[in-house]
């Protein structure tokens, strides 16, 4: 996973995070451990869609807030 | 035109208009991302002229209907007695089974009959949403994409105003305004509250059966109403 798209990444869940109402420290702390999780995850795997991204993500971030993982993966679904 | 049979078609169709999900669902996105990106507090302020946006975009339509139909009355005679109950029977019969089967796609999520790039657009510039201006231009085309399905819901109204001379028309006015936005109040209720859009999302979805049945039931009891206006008063 290359740096700029890791920083995209880490804001939309930032910017997710907070919308939830997840406190900044705890936010900041949730997304570092997404973020290690997602690049263990897609270690391996050649190509990756932008749907196994977001699925993959989803599914890290489930561990940590569900109301995150819930909004990450259905934010394109909601209209 | 009776007092009770105009009051009645005023409140469906606006109750009716309430149920469609556009403008509700473009809101969660805006309130959602404008607190994720400043503060609870701002999106509050710009929900507020989210809010007049929408109002503002109601009440251009429902004024150029008014003065096309007060127009057109006034030269051809009264509602009933016109073509027009008629035509409306038939245009909410099939707003009704359009409404059912094609107004949310099938799927996960409560995505709806709009393209997916046309709905993309308008969620890239509901997360974008920076200053008041933003805000009132984004609630000003929230409802234009479905005009299809409420179109005829504001000239239903639009009609029985400029066919009802018994009861102030302010009152009717007021009824169109308070019912119509009530939804974006109460979404604004849910999230100033504490329910994020995760919360309310899974309640969309959970209901989205419901809105499907009711919308439906709305266009048939205007076309019911329309019918009996253009039976027994025709």
């Amino acid at each position: 996973m290359d740096s700029t798209l890791e920083k995209n990444i880490a804001r939309e869940l930032k910017i997710d995070l907070k919308g939830i109402g997840v406190p900044e420290g705890a936010a900041v702390s949730f997304v570092d451990n997404i973020i290690a999780d997602t690049k263990k995850a897609l270690k391996g795997k050649n190509v990756v869609t932008e749907k196994d991204l977001t699925r993959i993500v989803a599914r890290e971030a489930k561990k940590y807030n569900p109301d995150l993982a819930y909004v990450y993966k259905n934010r394109d679904k909601i209209i | 035109m009776g007092i009770f049979i105009s009051l009645e078609i005023v409140f469906l169709a606006m109750l009716t208009y309430c149920l469609f999900q556009l403008p509700a669902g473009i809101f969660s996105i805006f309130y959602h991302y404008a607190s994720g990106k400043s503060s609870s507090r701002k999106a509050d302020g710009l929900s507020i002229y989210y809010i007049l946006g929408v109002e503002l975009f109601l009440s251009v339509i429902f004024l150029l209907l008014y003065l096309i139909f007060s127009y057109l009355f006034i030269n051809i005679g009264p509602f009933t007695s016109t073509i027009f109950p008629w035509v409306l029977v038939g245009i909410f019969l099939a707003l009704s089974i359009a409404s059912f089967f094609f107004y949310f796609r099938k799927g996960a999520g409560t995505e709806l009959f709009i393209s997916r790039k046309l709905a993309n657009r308008i969620s890239a510039n509901a997360k974008n949403v920076k200053t008041s201006s933003d805000a009132l231009v984004l609630g000003f085309t929230a409802s234009i994409p479905e005009l299809i399905f409420t179109f005829p819901l504001f000239a239903a109204t639009a009609i029985v105003l400029a066919n009802t001379t018994e009861v102030p028309r302010p009152l009717f006015v007021l009824l169109y305004i308070v019912i119509a936005i009530s939804p974006l109040f109460f979404y604004h209720h849910l999230f100033h509250t504490g329910h994020n859009l995760a919360e309310i999302q899974r309640s969309r979805v959970k209901n989205e059966t419901f809105y499907r049945i009711a919308i439906c039931i709305g266009f048939l009891l205007l076309a019911l109403t329309m019918f009996n206006l253009g039976f027994y008063y025709g």
